[in-house]
């Protein structure tokens, strides 16, 4: 896929799959990996972004195997960015696609 | 790649972060790379999953919103700034001497050291007239620009030297004459970069002196002044007092609130004649202004 549309689309992937439940970083990489291939070294710097503006709070939680674990969790403005998202996406996606069909047709 | 050096590379490549910010981020990639392992993949496997570490330093570092060349910035100073001359001059001992090669390069490079003196002495007079335009302003800026303006200059001279060593390859005494007159140079231009600092450091020294001085006859004045019309205030309420209790004093009286009313704006024009370093800010202002409530009270 296009690497210009997966960047886009990560931040939201990201945001919807901590609003499903809290996850540690290597879990959120899994996760996201199931829905885009992407490179998995970039999902990092994109949590400690969007921590930085206060979208997740983080905690550390024990682990039975290794170090303790940092899971994410979405504030409410981090929902509130998300619900931004999605519609911005949606139309986004309604626009995109109605202009092609448009052409397909014309 | 191993996880160690990946590590290594990822925080020579974050420096820039706060402590535990970085700590934050290395522990989180060390963490991942540790499932990595447990899933069956090779420390070197899961390294390459990240892609180009310069990619992914700048993408953590936009995150952080630092310009992601900053550090690549350094790197390409400091890279200059540590290559020996001692090593080029190892290596050109073993070349062949010409026999006219040795005098023409000589005057090359002599022309090109006189070039670039003289246009040091042109930068030298515009500095010293930046210096005398800017040094009562601010000093520890000045000096801040002075030393990374100087450590550009040796890096500029560095690259000067590679460049220098690449165009003739060979004639060993070619070379020494060529060297020396460039080593000649670098000295000299040492000893005026440090001249240079010595007469920019007096001239803000004595800037400080002269504001010194200036301010202290300014305030000086200013309480002579106050002190002087806190009397005549003083002399005025007595005269009051006289007029009242029947004495003809109506013009020496108004000559004294004419007298308080004159040293009071005296001792205000003492404080507006301070020399500040600063743009006056609101605060300062109203600070200056409590006089002439006096002066009205």
């Amino acid at each position: 896929m296009n690497a210009q549309f997966k960047k886009g689309v990560l931040e939201l992937i990201v945001l919807e799959s901590v609003r499903q439940r809290d996850m540690y970083g290597y879990e959120l990489v899994e996760e996201v990996s199931k829905v885009v291939d992407v490179n998995e070294g970039t999902i990092y710097p994109l949590l400690k972004r969007l921590t930085n503006e206060h979208y997740f709070e983080t905690y550390l939680r024990e682990s039975t195997e290794g170090p303790p674990r940092k899971y994410y969790h979405l504030t409410a403005a981090g929902v509130l960015y998300r619900d931004n998202l999605e519609k911005e996406w949606n139309e986004l996606a309604e626009k995109v696609g109605g202009f092609l069909e448009e052409c397909r047709n014309g | 790649m191993d996880k160690k050096t990946f590590i290594k590379e990822l925080e020579q490549a974050l420096s820039v972060l706060q402590e535990e910010e970085l700590e934050d981020i290395i522990s989180e990639y060390e963490q991942h790379i540790d499932m990595k392992k447990e899933r069956g993949l090779t420390e070197e496997e899961a390294i390459a999953d990240f892609g180009s570490l310069d990619e992914l330093a700048s993408e953590i570092l936009e995150a952080y919103h630092v310009r992601a060349d900053y550090g690549a910035e350094k790197k390409y100073r400091r890279k200059f700034l540590e290559k020996k001359p001692e090593a080029a001059w190892g290596r050109e001992k073993a070349g062949n001497a010409g026999l006219f090669t040795p005098v023409l390069a000589g005057m090359k490079r002599l022309g090109e050291m006189l070039l670039s003196v003289s246009r040091f002495w042109q930068q030298w007079g515009i500095r010293i007239g930046k210096k005398l335009a800017k040094f009562a302003r601010d000093g520890r800026k000045q000096a801040f620009l002075y030393k990374e303006e100087a450590v550009i200059e040796r890096g500029r001279e560095d690259i000067g030297k590679e460049t220098g060593r690449e165009e003739d390859s060979g004639g060993g005494r070619r070379r020494k004459t060529a060297d020396s007159g460039r080593l000649l140079g670098i000295l000299f231009h040492r000893t005026v970069n440090l001249a240079k600092a010595i007469i920019a450091f007096c001239l803000r020294i004595l800037g400080w002196g002269i504001r010194m001085i200036w301010n202290a006859g300014c305030i000086g004045f200013a309480l002579f002044c106050g002190f002087l019309g806190l009397f005549c205030l003083y002399g005025f309420g007595l005269l009051i007092v006289l007029l009242f209790q029947g004495y003809p004093l109506v013009g020496v009286t108004l000559g004294c609130l004419g007298l308080v009313m004159c040293t009071f704006s005296a001792a205000w024009l003492g404080l507006t004649l301070l020399w500040r370093v600063r743009e006056n800010t609101e605060a300062s202002q109203c600070r200056y202004q409590e006089p002439e409530g006096e002066q009205h009270a």
